[in-house]
């Protein structure tokens, strides 16, 4: 897709020459502006050109990457897709959203999805082709992200689910073993067997014990921004509010970072926001605010998140901090909000929350205060935490 | 109603005289009661074979509906339940029981970790071991339990 190409060549500019010299720098300019890499290549695999996103993404300057060949771009892994894409187009095939990984000047990899369609001749014979790639490196990290956090509330569920199907079993082989050992019709040597069994079951219900307690956080607290921390979340869960057709609104005055832990934090956020996602399956409001209250070690940060959904009826709310209390049938464990309240009492601070279930105006709002003085210090050992 | 004594249980023949006297357990002149509940019945009838082996009188119970209906009728000195069970939890169980019996003593057994939290917040008078607990650590506990009255 040359500018210039007064059709002396019709076969390299095909089938743009047709329209004419001005359509064709109107197409120029067009390519020049899309925020999607467009690069040509033919079917040895040399690149033809590059447009400025394709500069932008790649950092390869046109005069740098002109006449070098396509795989420059591809990490040595992957390369034999060259093959395969060259084969399809040979065949005429358009490849679509095809998402792979390339590679920039940096050293960089880039998460790229390509749609590569062949380039014809006058004659119909397939001579190069045309290849959009559309940078999605940021969506990539967002589903990375989402993925994480779905996976943190996921094996805490999954560690007390199997703390209690291993350590029941346990239990009874415990006794069973016990019983057996107690039998007067058993000789020494059985009893010696059995002893050395129950020294091995110790082992196993010892490393249940240690692997499988409350999904509690043992990392050092750091002095962090609320702000900061509720964005990170809703960045988090920003597909799903999107999707659900949640609208965010945001109201934060500034306020003095907290010393806390980050990730009992992040969860009892996560599950705030997750609860009104499923509060709200129509779509509605989310609001959430910000609000220092004063800047004394017994002040702290007011944390307000308001959502428009179905509400809770009075007589289960007072029941919504409970464990194993679910209003969520199927998925519920009925633990979410219980450990949440555990999270904000181990910072000191506290959690309330009133709904309303009116036809006109319903909604649920969690308030939780955050004092500054909460006894966390950055450089305590936590060492004493993980054994609940 | 699920309740089973063991006693009979061809499985598990009870002990002859010797074995209990062995472990040094004397008998009170009034054993002393052991209400056992627990969904998982492999565990409420091996602890209740353990416990009458070892001087006490225990009745197992697989609900905390039978075991409240038990209560009445059995009049424990312990309760020995498990937290997590359908129906009605352990907890709940206990502070039913409690209320019907005051002087009851609970021992509650958990296979989930983090139960502790649960007895802490509402200030219960009950005493928490982790599954699997031993044998021997579980009949300790019952008597440091009982001197404590």
């Amino acid at each position: 897709m040359t500018q210039g190409s007064e059709s002396k060549d019709k076969s390299s500019s095909q089938p743009l020459a047709e329209v004419g010299p001005q359509a064709n720098s109107l197409l120029a300019a067009i390519v020049e502006s899309s925020d999607d890499a467009i690069i040509s290549k033919d079917l040895d695999g040399t690149i033809t050109s590059w447009n400025s996103a394709a500069e932008r993404i790649f950092g390869y300057k046109p005069e740098e990457i002109i006449g070098k060949s396509i795989l420059t771009l591809i990490p040595e892994e992957l390369r034999d897709e060259e093959k395969t894409i060259i084969a399809r187009l040979r065949n005429g095939e358009r490849i679509e959203h095809f998402e792979t990984t390339r590679l920039a000047k940096s050293g960089k990899l880039l998460s790229l999805s390509l749609t590569i369609s062949p380039v014809r001749d006058a004659n119909g014979k397939v001579v190069g082709a045309s290849k959009i790639a559309r940078d999605i490196s940021e969506r990539k990290e967002f589903e990375r992200r989402l993925v994480e956090t779905e996976k943190i509330v996921a094996t805490g569920r999954m560690a007390a689910t199997i703390a209690h199907e291993i350590n029941n079993p346990l239990e009874a082989v415990v006794n069973l073993i016990y019983l057996a050992r107690l039998s007067p019709t058993v000789n020494d040597q059985v009893r010696e067997y059995l002893r050395l069994a129950e020294q091995e079951i110790e082992r196993v219900s010892l490393i249940a014990r240690q692997t499988l307690g409350y999904f509690r956080e043992t990392a050092v607290p750091v002095n962090f921004p609320v702000s900061v921390l509720l964005d990170e979340v809703l960045t988090v869960y920003g597909a799903k509010l999107a999707y659900s057709g949640i609208d965010v609104h945001r109201d934060y005055q500034p306020a003095q970072p907290l010393t806390m832990r980050k990730g009992e934090l992040t969860q009892l956020f996560s599950n705030l926001v997750a609860n009104a996602i499923d509060a709200m399956p129509q779509g509605g409001d989310l609001s959430v605010s910000v609000t220092p209250e004063g800047d004394a070690p017994a002040n702290g940060v007011r944390v307000q998140m308001a959502d428009t959904g179905t509400g809770i009826s009075s007589e289960l709310l007072e029941k919504i901090f409970e464990p194993f209390f679910t209003t969520k049938e199927q998925r519920g464990t009925g633990i979410g909000l219980w450990l949440s309240r555990q999270f904000v009492e181990d910072h000191r601070g506290s959690i309330a929350v009133t709904s309303n279930t009116d036809a006109e105006d319903h909604g649920t709002t969690f308030r939780i205060f955050l004092p500054y003085e909460n006894g966390l210090t950055q450089n305590a050992v936590a060492a004493e935490r993980g054994n609940a | 109603m699920s309740i089973l004594r063991l006693d009979g249980d061809s499985a598990f023949p009870p002990p002859p005289r010797d074995v209990a006297t062995h472990f040094g357990e004397q008998s009170a002149p009034r054993r002393r009661r052991v209400l056992v509940v627990d969904d998982e019945r492999l565990i409420t009838d091996t602890v209740v074979q353990i416990l009458n082996i070892h001087g006490y009188d225990a009745f197992g119970a697989y609900s905390a509906n039978d075991a409240l209906k038990l209560a009445e009728n059995f009049l424990p000195d312990f309760l020995l339940s498990d937290v997590m069970m359908p129906g009605t939890n352990g907890i709940d169980l206990a502070v039913a029981v409690q209320e019907m019996l005051p002087t009851v003593l609970v021992l509650l057994f958990s296979g989930q970790a983090g139960t502790s939290q649960l007895i802490e917040d509402r200030d219960l008078p009950f005493a928490l071991e982790a599954k699997p607990i031993h044998p021997d650590k579980l009949i300790k506990t019952l008597e440091n339990l009982g001197r404590r009255r």
